[in-house]
């Protein structure tokens, strides 16, 4: 037999009572972790980045006394 | 200066947010993180996974705060990002929640409302996609309005409407599967 929605209603919520979150707890100190977290890791296109100039720096050292003169 | 202008506007709160103050975005975390939190595991009915997509939410407001615009409110805009984050969630996570899978679970001949069935039924549940899953929770367990479901999804209340269609077709033949009826 197939249930009607009203029973299905039912059955969902004795299966599934309403889940009671404890809103004393302070979720803000975990949200500047979260913060900090991502503020301080290095993203892929960074990390790329980093590599490419470390690997021309090494392949054609003969910039680098270029560069210093620029800065 | 008068008490009146002393206290702050909320509009120039979500302006300091939009550009980027910690403090606003704090005040704003502290006045809405219940709200959020609440809504959120209506969707995914765990508090401890809740919790974990509460900070998602707000970590994802706050990368958003450019595109934020304060003369709109901040409430219904949260919302929003938390529906998106709870159902991300519901897809990453659906075994940790569920379990078995229908088609795994033994069939009972004469089934009866005690524990099994009540654990047959979440995972029948458990077994629809994030997005009607999400529509199904808040419809026909919530009893939240087509209207605000659809605010929270940003879809049309039509739209809800076939979602949670689709949901009840797909629990009746899962249910039925699981030989489990009202």
């Amino acid at each position: 037999m197939k249930p009607t929605e009203n029973e299905l209603r039912e059955m969902l919520r004795q299966a599934l009572p309403p889940v009671q979150p404890d809103h004393a707890v302070d979720l803000w100190p975990r949200m500047l972790r979260r913060l900090d977290e991502r503020n301080t890791r290095i993203g892929w296109a960074d990390r790329i980045l980093l590599l490419l100039i470390s690997l021309g720096l090494i392949l054609f050292p003969a910039i680098i006394p270029q560069l210093l003169y620029q800065l | 200066m008068d008490a009146a202008a002393a206290v702050e506007q909320p509009e120039d709160l979500e302006r300091r947010f939009a550009g980027g103050d910690l403090d606003a975005f704090e005040t704003l975390f502290r006045r809405h993180q219940a709200e959020v939190l609440g809504w959120i595991v209506r969707i995914v009915r765990d508090a401890a996974l809740a919790e974990d997509a509460t900070i998602e939410t707000f970590w994802r407001i706050y990368r958003a705060r450019a595109r934020f615009d304060p003369r709109r409110e901040f409430g219904p805009w949260a919302r929003r990002i938390a529906t998106n984050v709870a159902i991300d969630f519901l897809k990453a996570k659906p075994r940790e929640i569920g379990g078995l899978d229908v088609a795994e679970m033994p069939v009972d001949p004469q089934p009866t409302r005690d524990r099994s069935v009540t654990e047959a039924i979440r995972m029948a549940f458990r077994q629809l996609p994030a997005k009607l899953q999400a529509a199904a929770s808040l419809a026909l367990i919530e009893e939240e309005s087509n209207a605000e479901i659809a605010a929270a999804l940003g879809i049309s209340v039509a739209a809800v409407k076939s979602r949670v269609h689709r949901a009840v077709g797909l629990l009746r033949r899962n249910l039925r599967r699981l030989q489990i009826t009202p």
